[in-house]
């Protein structure tokens, strides 16, 4: 059954896409690297497509993070419901998402004070 | 007396004249539903309980409400997890009335339809096991036709749901959404 819904992941028709987005968002064991790809690749759709999307963002813990950049542009969006559920899943992607949004650069230089306490630690034991 | 026994002592009165009661009418009366689940239980215990649920089954088969046919699939899946485990033929029966219900019915397009079947799925997949009930939603998924594979998987959605998901599903009813 997991596998008939893998499948159903390469179809194009938006009605059978948000079906997987919110089966994804309610049962664990549909959470599979396809229909994660499906997930995002609602953000991209019509409005159903969209709301369904940004309901299995805010529903599957950890998901937020990596589509922050599109999260954040929805919160502006002229529809309520998807300005509302952005919102959401912004809330829900909290500090992690802030670190994960970080460049290279920056995070290596806001990891720099931690390493040095740590390097400290290892030499004086 | 209590109601409950009274409730009792009627579906044992129906189980010892089964042919001769009209279930097809009894069925759509909400007041009959706890004795009709109770006489299911009954029967289930030592004979097939599948003609049973085919009568409650066929008592809208001229589809004049149509509305009816989820409200009465709701019921009998009730009937048949009333049993320790369903008999085959109650498998089949429930599977088929899903399948057409997906196809033809209203859980083609109403996700409350799909909310109340698949979540009996659920109890089915934990009492009957995967086999007859993995196929039926395999099928359904993979149906060409946009709306029934739309319908299968939101069936599995509720089937495999987590606990945090019926909570989550439960507050999206709730609001409307």
């Amino acid at each position: 059954m997991v596998n008939a819904i893998n499948q159903a992941c390469s179809r194009k028709e938006e009605a059978v896409l948000c079906a997987i987005c919110e089966a994804a968002a309610i049962a664990v064991p549909l959470q599979t690297t396809q229909t994660l790809k499906v997930i995002k690749l609602c953000l991209k759709k019509g409005k159903r497509a969209k709301k369904a999307s940004l309901e299995a963002i805010c529903s599957i813990p950890g998901l937020a993070a990596e589509l922050w950049s599109e999260i954040v542009a929805f919160i502006s969006d002229e529809d309520r419901n998807i300005a509302r559920l952005a919102s959401v899943a912004a809330i829900k992607a909290g500090l992690n998402a802030e670190v994960i949004t970080l460049t290279r650069h920056e995070k290596i230089s806001y990891s720099r004070p931690f390493i040095s306490v740590e390097t400290t630690a290892v030499k004086t034991n | 007396m209590h109601h409950s026994f009274l409730e009792y002592f009627g579906a044992i009165g129906l189980s010892l004249d089964l042919q001769n009661v009209d279930l097809e009418q009894l069925v759509l009366l909400p007041r009959w539903h706890e004795i009709l689940t109770l006489l299911a239980g009954i029967i289930g215990e030592d004979d097939d309980v599948a003609p049973v649920l085919r009568r409650f089954l066929q008592s809208n088969s001229q589809k004049l409400k149509p509305d009816i046919d989820a409200k009465l699939l709701t019921f009998a899946i009730d009937c048949a997890l009333e049993c320790e485990v369903p008999s085959e033929g109650a498998q089949r029966l429930i599977s088929e009335s899903i399948a057409d219900c997906v196809r033809n019915g209203p859980a083609r397009r109403d996700p409350w339809v799909r909310s109340e079947i698949g979540l009996r799925l659920r109890r089915l997949f934990e009492v009957c096991g995967e086999g007859l009930f993995d196929a039926l939603l395999a099928k359904l998924i993979s149906d060409p036709t946009d709306d029934v594979a739309a319908g299968g998987t939101a069936l599995a959605g509720y089937a495999f749901v987590s606990r945090g998901g019926l909570a989550r599903s439960g507050e999206r009813h709730q609001s409307g959404l």
